[in-house]
């Protein structure tokens, strides 16, 4: 075949320029760590979507925590609540003792007060931003709210679904309205008003208003209610303790769904250096021995010889 | 006697107009679109003599230019494929880097703009998520413009370089006009086309083919016609036409053809944009009237544009009517400040408008890995061509040494042959003496 004297000379001059470029992309992956290719449309489009993805994670990691912190609260309210209602239970029963004189009755309607207002106190906790949990959407004001002796809700039954997966929502708190409701056998009744009428029926026999049978029947249905209350919280605190063990599951989840997209992300983006530096390597040594050859083409020609 | 004295003198003379042709491809054996020639050399009209034929020396019967008119047509049109898939996707590119990656491209935005949204469902009572969202939406509207206002300069740029080029490409036609004028009064006084001015004109037929494709019919006395893009006519003999941007297309071939192409994504491009704009601001605006704000008042619009315009213009109109973070609806009861009810709403808004992004970032991209691809096999086949070319009308020096010697030598023989025909002449006129 018959080959021109600028195709022999430029041919190579081409190829040496290739070599260099391949050089420098290399050259240029091994001082950044980032693959030339992950710049390619396709590429980037792919990286953007995984970056999007970790956004999201990062998001539904935020809201499982504010969620978490939230829930954790909510059972220090049911526990809370728990031990009210059972130490009012236990002075209930003490109280009951028919041989219970009107002073010392009259003291256990003192501490059921007290009660009372400690219960109304853990009803109206804030979570750590401030908001009111048992309020349902009403959120900003507390939601017991004690008119002339008589402890109204003013929340909503509202409750907030917070996504901490993709498709996975949790419910971040209980509403006063489910909180505050005891179901006893008769019906239900609410617990602030049970310990009202626990206090005032004490408070009645002590000034004698009340005879002791009548007392005796309200003291038994208050134990009642009572003792329902105190299964109330601890439903309610296992409701709780249930939502908070499905969010270590979802965390589980999510740090796998994290590790899948950082491990497709680096398979994108970042370059194998041992693999670069030993490409970088045989590169060099191509160009070099293209440099070589070049310069032995270059000498020969008939017109040396004339 | 006096035959072998003239043979040898005529010799003489073709060895060195050979000589002449050879050194000629020497010194030209680097220059640019030089067809290298080649001295065809035949024996003279023997002379009748009393029944027999006398010969009567060698001449030069012809220069011949060493082309392949066939792989010429060939490589013009790798070129302007070639010109035109690389030009196509360099474009393309810019158009694509305009959209923007990572989290400043739209994608990022549109990403940031939902987690703003579900920030909001997160935590509806908090200002500062409510602000969140304004902040995000103002973002993506921002981007929405600047990618509007990019796309304007880039169609500009594009428009103002195929008016450049279709002046080049009308320049180009005037001088070959011109060249197919000088060629033919050249042929016509001595009887063969100049080397010199065909190489011209070739190498103005190559410019011409990046411009856009081309089409040369051969039209007699060495004139050739033109046709430019598909089929507008450029040059007839003598005579140029005046081409402007107007006449070339996506299909044109050249630098022509893919930036027309390019301009033609551009808008396609940015109909779609518009479009997502639209339907992303309809369903935001549906669901936020759907729910009720802080203070427990019925949601607002959250966007605006102004409908029935231009793409660009309705991008341009896009503006976020709220500016007070209450009066995000977050909540479906009234006087619900804790409920995020409607935000979540909003967020699963966001699954449709995310897919639109990418959808139209994909396509954006898939066409430009296209061209791309398309562009490596355009220049592989060109390269390849161009080097079948320039091995058949490209110098070998070697080649070209090698005749040189083989032509001293028989310049030498001939002279030989003179001296001898003197001997001879002087031996006749001793013995006559």
């Amino acid at each position: 075949m018959r080959i021109s004297s600028r195709t022999f000379l430029d041919t190579p001059v081409a190829d040496m320029t290739t070599l260099q470029a391949n050089v420098d992309r290399t050259q240029r992956e091994v001082a950044t760590g980032i693959r030339a290719d992950a710049a390619l449309p396709g590429n980037a489009v792919r990286l953007d979507a995984l970056d999007a993805a970790n956004i999201r994670l990062a998001r539904y990691a935020a809201n499982a925590a504010g969620v978490r912190d939230r829930l954790n609260s909510c059972e220090s309210v049911a526990s809370d609540a728990a031990d009210v209602v059972q130490r009012a239970r236990e002075l209930a029963l003490q109280a009951a003792n028919g041989s219970l004189d009107a002073a010392s009755r009259t003291t256990i309607a003192i501490e059921l007060r007290g009660l009372r207002e400690q219960l109304l106190a853990v009803g109206n906790r804030t979570d750590s931003r401030g908001e009111y949990l048992l309020a349902g959407s009403r959120s900003w004001a507390p939601p017991f709210v004690d008119r002339t002796g008589t402890v109204q809700y003013d929340g909503d039954t509202t409750l907030r679904s917070i996504d901490v997966l993709p498709g996975r929502a949790v419910i971040d708190s209980l509403h006063g309205a489910q909180w505050a409701e005891v179901v006893t056998a008769t019906g239900s009744v609410d617990v602030f008003a049970v310990l009202d009428g626990l206090a005032t029926s004490l408070d009645s026999v002590a000034a004698g208003a009340l005879d002791e049978r009548d007392f005796q029947r309200s003291i038994a249905a208050s134990i009642d209610s009572l003792s329902a209350g105190v299964d109330h919280f601890a439903t309610l605190r296992a409701t709780i303790g249930s939502r908070i063990a499905a969010l270590d599951v979802c965390d589980t989840t999510r740090d796998d769904l994290k590790l899948a997209v950082t491990q497709q992300t680096s398979a994108l983006r970042d370059v194998d250096l041992a693999a670069a530096i030993s490409r970088l390597q045989g590169q060099l040594a191509g160009l070099q021995a293209a440099r070589q050859s070049y310069a032995q083409l270059s000498k020969l020609g008939l017109f040396e010889y004339l | 006697m006096s035959g072998m004295l003239s043979t040898g003198l005529n010799g003489l003379r073709a060895f060195q107009s050979a000589i002449d042709v050879t050194s000629q491809n020497v010194v030209n054996s680097d220059t640019d679109g030089y067809v290298r020639q080649r001295a065809e050399l035949a024996t003279r009209p023997a002379i009748p003599s009393g029944g027999s034929w006398l010969a009567s020396g060698v001449k030069v019967a012809q220069v011949v230019r060493e082309v392949d008119q066939y792989l010429i047509a060939q490589s013009r049109d790798a070129d302007s494929t070639a010109t035109e898939a690389q030009t196509r996707a360099s474009e393309t590119a810019r158009l694509l880097t305009a959209l923007g990656s990572g989290e400043s491209g739209l994608t990022g935005t549109v990403g940031r703009l939902r987690d703003a949204f579900d920030a909001l469902a997160a935590d509806p009572a908090s200002t500062a998520s409510r602000s969140g969202v304004l902040t995000e939406l103002g973002h993506w509207v921002d981007q929405l413009q600047a990618f509007d206002t990019h796309c304007s300069a880039l169609d500009k740029e594009w428009s103002a370089r195929m008016a450049q080029a279709a002046a080049e490409v009308a320049a180009d036609g005037r001088s070959i006009a011109d060249l197919n004028r000088k060629i033919a009064i050249g042929a016509a006084a001595a009887g063969s086309p100049s080397p010199a001015l065909l190489d011209q004109r070739d190498r103005l037929l190559d410019h011409l083919a990046g411009y856009a494709e081309l089409r040369v019919v051969d039209a007699g006395d060495g004139k050739v016609n033109v046709f430019v893009g598909r089929g507008r006519t450029l040059v007839v003999g003598d005579t140029s036409s005046d081409v402007s941007a107007a006449d070339f297309t996506s299909d044109s071939g050249g630098t022509l053809g893919a930036l027309s192409s390019c301009r033609d994504t551009l808008a396609t491009t940015r109909t779609r944009l518009s479009d997502w704009a639209r339907a992303t601001s309809d369903s935001l605006n549906a669901t936020h009237r759907g729910g009720v704000d802080a203070r427990g008042r019925a949601g607002l619009d959250l966007l605006s544009y102004a409908a029935s315009t231009t793409p660009s213009e309705t991008l341009q109109s896009l503006r976020v009517l709220l500016d007070d973070p209450s009066r995000i609806a977050a909540a479906r009861t009234d006087r619900g400040v804790g409920d995020n009810g409607n935000a979540r709403v909003l967020v699963e808004n966001f699954v449709a408008i995310i897919d639109g992004a990418s959808a139209l970032r994909l396509q954006l991209a898939d066409q430009q890995r296209a061209a791309e691809r398309e562009a490596e096999v355009r220049v592989a086949s060109k390269e390849d061509i161009d080097r079948r070319r320039s091995n058949l009308s490209g110098v070998n020096l070697d080649e070209e040494a090698a005749r040189l010697l083989q032509l001293q030598h028989a310049y030498q023989a001939a002279a030989q042959v003179v001296r001898m025909s003197d001997e001879l002449f002087r031996t006749l006129l001793d013995a006559a003496r």
